[in-house]
C-alpha cells in the first residue's frame, strides 16, 4: 500500500508540473495589464512610462517569461504563494480566510447528496418501474437539469421577499458562530447538494441494479436474511464504489468553489475570488488558487482510489 | 426649635438650597440651548454657499447646536449602536488622492475632515465650516483664506495646523514621481499657498475659479496629515489607516469583506459621531447590499440594485428608500479620431435620430436616466431648465424632424446607405441594464440611420487596453466628476487631452469657452457661458449623451440623522457623521 501511494505522488508531480506550466502560459497570453487594472484607467494613463515599468518591476513582471516561472516555482516549493497584485495581501491569508467557507460547502453539499441520493437511488432500484421509482427519477432528472445557480437565486428571493431573510453576507466561521454560520452555509449546500445528489441517485440506482441480481444476493436471501440487512449490508456494500468514485469527484469540483452558487448567496468563498482575480488579471491568485485545486485534485483522487481498498477486500494495491 | 415644628433646621436648608441650585442650572443650560443660527461667516465672505457662478442656496439648516458645528436635525437623537452599511469598498490601494473610485472614497471618507464640506443635512445643498471655522474670499476671487480651528488632533495625537493643508494640497497639486492625483486639474490654478500663522491658510489663485469652493468641499478633498505623507513619501496606496482628523478612526480591514471604523472620542464636534461604530460590509453585488437592508442584514445601501429598490418601496414601515442623483452620465463616447465618427455630421446625426425617451423606457427596469439638463447635470444651477432642453433637437420625444436632418447629415457625410462593421465596445462590469440598454442603441441606429455595429463586451483589463489603442468606433460609459460643476467633468471628458477624453475629441473653441466658464465669477455670464458651450457641444457631439443617472439607496427605518431626500451627487455627503439608530 505505502508503495502504492507513493507511485501515485510521484506520478501526480508531471501532472502538477503541466498544469502549472499551462496556467502561467494561459495568463501570460491573455490580453489585458495588471498593472492598468490595479491602478484604474486615470491614473495609470497619467502616469510616465518610468512609473509604469516600475511598478511592472514591482511586480515582477519586467523579468523574462522563464524566470518569472522558475521564481514563483521555486517559491511555491518553499511554501511561498506570494501575494495578490491587488491589495498586496498574501495568497496564503486568502486561503485562510476563503477557503474554510467553500470547504464547509462542499463537504456539507456532499453529504447532503448521500444524504438523500443513496436512499433515494436505493428505493428506486428496490421499486423498480413502480410510481416511487418514477417520481424519485422525475426529481432526480429535474434536479440534473436546474442549474444550481438559479436554485440559490430562488432560495435567496424567496427568503427576501417572503420571509425576509437572506443569508448573513459577512464571513462567519463555524467555530465563532455556528448558528449564522449555518444560515449562511445551508442554502448554497442545497443549492449545490441537489443537483450531486441526484448524480449520486441515479448512480446508486443504477449500481444497486447491477448488483441486486447476483449469485451472493440470491444466496443472502436464501439463507433467510431480512431484506433490510440484504440491501444495506450486503447489496449497498457492494455496488457503492462506482458512487464513491462519483463523490469523490463531485467534492474535488466542489472545492475549486461554486462561482455562480457564491455569487447568487453572496457568500465569499474561493471560486468566486478566483473569477474576480482572474477578470483583474491577478497572475499570482490565480496560478497558486489553480496549483491548490489541482493538487486538491489529485489528493481527493487518491484517497478515492485508497477508499476502494478499506470497503473492499478484494482489492489490494502493490 | 421644637420637633415637628416648621422653622427652617440645616437639613431643610440644604434641600432647599440643594434644589433652588438644581433649578437655576437648568434654567441656565435652557438659556444656552441649540440656537437656529447657520453657520458663520466671516466678512466678505461669500459663505455658507457655493462659490460665485454656482449661486447655489445659501440657508444652512437648523440642526446646528452650536453656530458652526453639525449634529443630527433630530433633538432626541441617541448615541450608541453599530452602524452596518452593505456596499462597495475592495479597492486596489488605499490612496484617496489617487482613485477615482467610490470603492475608495465611501469606506475611507469618515476618517477624514476638509477644509470645508457640504453639509449633509441639506443633501449638500449648502458650503459649510469644517476644519476652517471660517472663511473669506477676495472680491477679485483670487484669494481665499481659511481660518483653522485650534485644538484639532489627527488620530494618531499630531495636533492639526495649516502645514497639514499646505503639505495636502501641495501633493494633491503637484504630486511627487509615482503620485498621481486624479483631481489635479481642480487644484492647478493655486499658485501659491501660505500659512501666515498656523492657523490661517490662504490660498492664491492664479486666475479666479468659481468652483473653487466646491472643489475644496468636494469628499475627496480630504486634509491628510503632512507627518504620514512625509513617513510615506507622499504615496498612501499601501496606507490604509493614514491618519485623519475624522469622526471616525481606523479599526481594521479585512480585504474583500469589511471596514471597521470606530468613532473617534476626541473629535472636535463634541456632536457627533453619535455611532460607537460603523461597519462596511463589502459587497460587491448591487442586488446584494439590496436584499441585505431589506433583511436586516445591514442598515444602510449606498448602491443597490434598482430591482431592490422598487420592492423597498413596498415596505415603507420597514426601509426607506430614495433615488438620488448620481455625478455620473450615461453616454456613449464615439471615437473622433476613427471614421466615421472623425466626422461631426454622423456624431450629430447619432445625437439627432436616438430617441432618449424611448431609451429611457427600455432602462426603467435597471436604472434611472434624467434627460432634462443636456451637457450640466442635474441639480446644478448653471444647468437649463428641463422644459427648454426637451423642446431641443435631439432632445426632444418628436422625432419627425429630427431624423430628416439626421438623414440629411448622413448624406452631406457621404453615408446615406448607412455603414456597416462598426463596433461598440462594452466594458463587461459597465453596471446594471447594459444588457437591455446596448441591444436597444444598436437596434436604433440600424433602423433609423443604417449604422450596423456589433456590440463587443470585454473585461475591465482588456477594456482599457482597447480604448486607450482606440480599438473601438463607440463605447459606452458612465464617466463621472467629482464636483457639480462643468468646469471639472467638462474638463475630464471634453476638453483636449482630458483625462477622460477617451474619444480624443478636441476643439479649440470649446477648450477656450471652458476656460472662460472656469474664470468667470459673475452667476449670470457664467451661466450665459455654459448655455453657449452646450449649443457647441450639441453641434460636435462628443459622446451621445442620454442623461445623468440617479441611483438608489435604501435604509432601515432605524436609521436617521441624514436628508437622504436631497442627496446631490455621489462624491459629496459621504462621511456618515450624523447618523444615529433610533434603536
Amino acid at each position: 500500500m505505502n508503495h502504492y501511494v507513493a507511485r501515485r505522488v510521484l506520478v501526480s508531480i508531471p501532472t502538477l508540473v503541466g498544469i502549472s506550466v499551462l496556467i502561467f502560459l494561459v495568463m501570460r497570453v491573455l490580453p489585458g495589464d495588471p498593472v492598468s487594472v490595479v491602478f484604474g484607467q486615470e491614473s495609470f494613463a497619467a502616469m510616465s512610462p518610468a512609473d509604469q515599468l516600475r511598478f511592472r518591476s514591482e511586480l515582477g513582471l519586467d523579468k523574462p517569461l522563464y524566470l518569472q516561472y522558475l521564481d514563483w516555482v521555486v517559491a511555491v516549493l518553499h511554501g511561498d504563494l506570494g501575494r495578490s497584485f491587488w491589495q498586496n495581501e498574501t495568497i496564503r491569508d486568502i486561503i485562510l480566510r476563503r477557503g474554510p467557507l467553500t470547504a464547509q460547502i462542499a463537504v456539507m453539499a456532499t453529504l447532503l447528496s448521500w444524504l438523500f441520493g443513496v436512499p433515494v437511488g436505493v428505493l428506486s432500484a428496490m421499486r423498480r418501474n413502480s410510481w416511487q421509482d418514477n417520481v424519485t427519477r422525475v426529481f432526480a432528472t429535474l434536479f440534473l437539469a436546474i442549474p444550481s445557480f438559479w436554485l440559490g437565486a430562488i432560495i435567496v428571493i424567496v427568503g427576501v421577499l417572503y420571509f425576509s431573510w437572506r443569508p448573513p453576507i459577512e464571513t462567519i466561521y463555524l467555530w465563532s458562530n455556528p448558528g449564522k454560520n449555518l444560515e449562511m452555509t445551508l442554502g448554497p449546500a442545497i443549492a449545490l447538494g441537489a443537483g450531486a445528489g441526484a448524480y449520486v441517485a441515479r448512480m446508486t440506482r443504477s449500481s444497486v441494479l447491477e448488483v441486486l441480481h447476483a449469485d451472493f444476493v440470491r444466496t443472502a436471501r436464501a439463507k433467510g436474511a431480512q431484506e433490510r440487512v440484504v440491501v444495506w449490508r450486503h447489496v449497498l456494500a457492494n455496488a457503492i464504489l462506482p458512487v464513491i468514485t462519483l463523490s469523490g469527484l463531485i467534492f474535488a469540483g466542489l472545492l475549486g468553489g461554486s462561482v455562480a452558487v457564491e455569487s447568487a448567496f453572496g457568500v465569499p468563498g474561493l471560486g468566486k475570488y478566483l473569477v474576480d482575480s482572474l477578470s483583474k488579471r491577478d497572475y499570482m491568485v490565480v496560478q497558486n488558487l489553480v496549483l491548490l485545486y489541482a493538487s486538491v485534485f489529485t489528493l481527493v483522487n487518491l484517497a478515492t482510489d485508497l477508499a476502494y481498498a478499506w470497503l473492499d477486500p478484494r482489492i489490494r494495491y502493490e | 426649635m421644637q420637633p415637628g415644628s416648621q422653622a427652617l433646621n440645616r437639613r431643610r436648608f440644604v434641600q432647599i438650597f440643594g434644589a433652588s441650585f438644581a433649578m437655576a442650572l437648568l434654567a441656565a443650560c435652557s438659556g444656552a440651548a441649540p440656537q437656529t443660527a447657520g453657520p458663520t461667516t466671516a466678512a466678505g465672505s461669500a459663505g455658507p454657499t457655493t462659490a460665485a457662478g454656482g449661486a447655489g442656496p445659501t440657508a444652512a439648516p437648523a440642526a446646528a447646536r452650536n453656530a458652526d458645528l453639525i449634529a443630527a436635525p433630530e433633538a432626541a437623537a441617541k448615541k450608541g449602536g453599530v452602524f452596518t452599511i452593505a456596499g462597495p469598498g475592495d479597492p486596489a490601494h488605499f490612496d484617496l488622492d489617487q482613485s477615482p473610485s467610490l470603492v475608495n472614497l465611501w469606506p475611507q471618507s469618515p476618517m477624514y475632515d476638509n477644509l470645508i464640506r457640504f453639509n449633509p443635512l441639506d443633501g449638500g445643498q449648502t458650503i459649510i465650516p469644517d476644519l476652517a471655522s471660517k472663511w473669506e474670499v477676495s472680491p477679485d476671487g483670487l484669494a481665499y483664506t481659511f481660518h483653522l480651528r485650534q485644538g484639532v488632533k489627527f488620530h494618531d495625537g499630531t495636533p492639526f495646523t495649516a502645514d497639514d493643508v499646505i503639505a495636502t494640497f501641495e501633493r494633491r497639486r503637484n504630486p511627487p514621481n509615482g503620485v498621481v492625483s486624479i483631481r489635479q486639474e481642480l487644484f492647478k490654478p493655486i499658485q501659491k499657498m501660505e500659512a501666515p500663522d498656523p492657523y490661517t491658510v490662504r490660498f492664491t489663485l492664479s486666475a479666479p475659479r468659481g468652483y473653487f469652493l466646491e472643489a475644496l468641499a468636494t469628499g475627496w478633498s480630504v486634509i491628510f496629515s503632512k507627518k504620514s505623507l512625509e513617513q510615506n513619501k507622499g504615496d498612501l496606496r499601501r496606507v490604509p489607516d493614514s491618519p485623519g482628523t475624522g469622526a471616525y478612526r481606523f479599526g481594521s480591514y479585512n480585504a474583500g469583506e469589511k471596514w471597521v471604523l470606530e468613532r473617534n472620542p476626541d473629535y472636535w464636534d463634541p456632536n457627533v459621531p453619535y455611532v460607537d461604530r460603523m461597519e462596511r460590509l463589502v459587497v460587491p453585488d448591487q442586488k446584494d447590499q439590496g436584499t441585505a437592508v431589506l433583511a436586516g442584514r445591514a442598515d444602510f445601501a449606498d448602491n443597490p440594485s434598482i430591482d431592490t429598490h422598487l420592492e423597498a418601496q413596498k415596505k415603507p414601515d420597514e426601509v426607506g428608500t430614495v433615488l438620488h442623483r448620481a455625478t455620473w452620465a450615461w453616454t456613449v463616447t464615439f471615437n473622433a479620431q476613427k471614421p466615421p465618427f472623425n466626422d461631426a455630421r454622423v456624431r450629430r446625426a447619432v445625437h439627432l435620430a436616438m430617441n432618449r425617451q424611448q431609451l429611457s423606457e427600455i432602462y426603467k427596469l435597471a436604472g434611472q436616466v434624467d434627460m432634462g439638463t443636456r451637457w450640466v447635470q442635474p441639480g446644478s444651477p448653471l444647468a437649463t431648465k428641463s422644459d427648454d432642453v426637451l423642446k431641443l433637437p435631439g432632445w426632444r420625444a418628436a422625432k419627425d424632424a429630427d431624423l430628416a436632418e439626421a438623414k440629411k447629415l448622413m448624406a452631406a457625410a457621404g453615408l446615406s446607405n448607412g455603414v456597416k462593421d462598426l463596433v461598440i465596445l462594452n466594458r463587461g462590469t459597465s453596471g446594471a441594464g447594459l444588457e437591455v440598454w446596448a441591444p436597444a442603441f444598436q437596434d436604433m441606429l440600424k433602423q433609423t440611420l443604417q449604422i450596423e455595429t456589433q456590440i463587443k463586451p470585454v473585461e475591465t483589463s482588456v477594456y482599457w487596453d482597447s480604448v486607450r489603442g482606440g480599438d473601438f468606433h463607440m463605447t459606452i460609459l458612465q464617466p463621472a466628476g467629482a464636483i457639480n460643476d462643468p468646469s471639472d467633468y467638462w474638463a475630464q471628458w471634453f476638453k483636449t487631452n482630458g483625462p477622460q477624453n477617451y474619444g480624443n475629441w478636441s476643439n479649440p473653441q470649446f477648450d477656450d469657452l471652458l476656460s472662460k466658464v472656469d474664470a468667470e465669477l459673475d452667476a449670470d455670464k457664467r451661466r450665459g457661458l455654459v448655455a453657449q458651450a452646450e449649443d457647441l457641444l450639441d453641434q460636435e457631439c462628443p459622446m451621445f449623451m442620454h442623461g445623468w443617472m440617479s441611483i438608489p439607496r435604501i435604509w432601515r427605518t432605524a436609521v436617521k440623522g441624514v436628508d437622504e431626500q436631497h442627496i446631490q451627487g455621489t462624491y459629496i455627503v459621504v462621511r456618515y457623521d450624523t447618523i444615529w439608530l433610533d434603536r
